[in-house]
């Protein structure tokens, strides 16, 4: 399945790893990663990877294991079929197909056929590849995020929003970077409570 | 040109995934790394040993045919048969047409074994052949 949707973006993709050498950056990274560069990888496990993972959480409906076995999934069939590519629209896309076809297999173990297709059936996809799940993951996360704690939120929001990195939240709360850290540790455990507890209600 | 994501993304990744760029996590794209790299390296062990295969096979396809046109007559002809040598196995057949006088000679004074009848068609045996005769040693004559 995986070989026929890679062979769907065959005309645009390039069929060696060198032809990618000196373009865009993103046909510098794929050409990379289908060299196995560490380098790449860790550059795609960056940049790439949170999207994956909020889609593959959002599809498993807060089961974050299953997610996490899906990503590992996606990442080896990505490392199998990657080749390289300039296009950003179309290597999100088929990522976000080869995230879809890996959950599906991880899902296809746990559950029978006949339950994988209804749960198919009532999960449309939404416009620019965003589904109805996504949609509900982000705004129970927005949901959670309204329930913790001020403080916690406001350096939640510096941290993820703004942009800030440890050091600097620390010199703005005047504590050291390690007790910035910690309290975020303890932000971010706290959200994941709440998100998990909404997302539960949901369902 | 690259759209920007969404911060909540990010955030969502670490929420589950404590250190998402050192911890486990990362572990997927190292070990997807690490699978590249021995694809890549069995990919081009087998095309090296296919070449070698093909390339002895070759080899060894062009030594058999060497050998047998040297072997044939030491100067890499093709060996042929000529209308010599197809007449000389042409005087030499199988079988000898003899006169009445000649069997009635060879069959002089040595016991004769007539098989079958007069339908079914007879055969001629020679029961005692001469020991001196080399040439129709136990011939059988058929009629």
């Amino acid at each position: 399945m995986i070989r026929t949707v890679a062979a769907s973006f065959a005309p645009h993709l390039a069929s060696d790893p060198k032809d990618g050498a000196g373009q865009s950056p993103l046909g510098e990274l794929t050409a990379n990663l289908a060299a196995g560069s560490d380098a790449a990888w860790s550059q795609f496990h960056r940049d790439h990877g949170p999207g994956i993972f909020r889609q593959l959480l959002a599809a498993s409906r807060g089961d974050h294991h299953l997610a996490s076995e899906a990503l590992q999934q996606t990442y080896l069939r990505v490392a199998k079929n990657v080749k390289t590519c300039d296009s950003e629209a179309m290597f999100s896309g088929w990522l976000r197909i080869v995230a879809r076809s890996a959950l599906n297999d991880c899902l296809r173990r746990r559950w029978s056929w006949g339950k994988l297709l209804n749960r198919r059936a009532v999960e449309p996809e939404g416009p620019e590849g965003q589904t109805a799940d996504e949609v509900s993951l982000l705004s129970a996360l927005d949901s959670a995020l309204a329930q913790i704690a001020p403080e916690d939120r406001a350096l939640l929001k510096s941290k993820y929003f703004a942009g800030a990195d440890v050091n600097s939240i620390a010199e703005q709360l005047s504590i050291s970077p390690k007790a910035a850290e910690s309290r975020l540790t303890r932000a971010r455990s706290q959200l994941r409570r709440l998100l998990e507890a909404v997302l539960k209600s949901n369902d | 040109m690259t759209e920007k994501p969404d911060p909540r993304t990010r955030l969502i990744a670490d929420l589950f995934h404590e250190d998402w760029e050192k911890g486990m996590a990362s572990d997927f794209a190292r070990s997807a790394a690490l699978q590249v790299r021995r694809r890549r390296v069995r990919r081009r062990t087998f095309l090296a040993a296919a070449l070698t295969t093909g390339a002895a096979a070759a080899l060894a396809i062009l030594l058999v045919r060497s050998d047998v046109r040297m072997g044939a007559n030491g100067n890499g002809a093709v060996p042929m048969i000529g209308p010599a040598q197809v007449q000389t196995a042409a005087a030499h057949p199988g079988y000898e047409i003899i006169s009445d006088d000649e069997l009635i000679a060879d069959l002089r004074d040595r016991p004769l074994l007539i098989l079958g009848n007069k339908d079914t068609g007879r055969k001629f045996v020679v029961l005692q052949p001469r020991l001196a005769s080399t040439t129709r040693q136990g011939i059988e004559y058929s009629q």
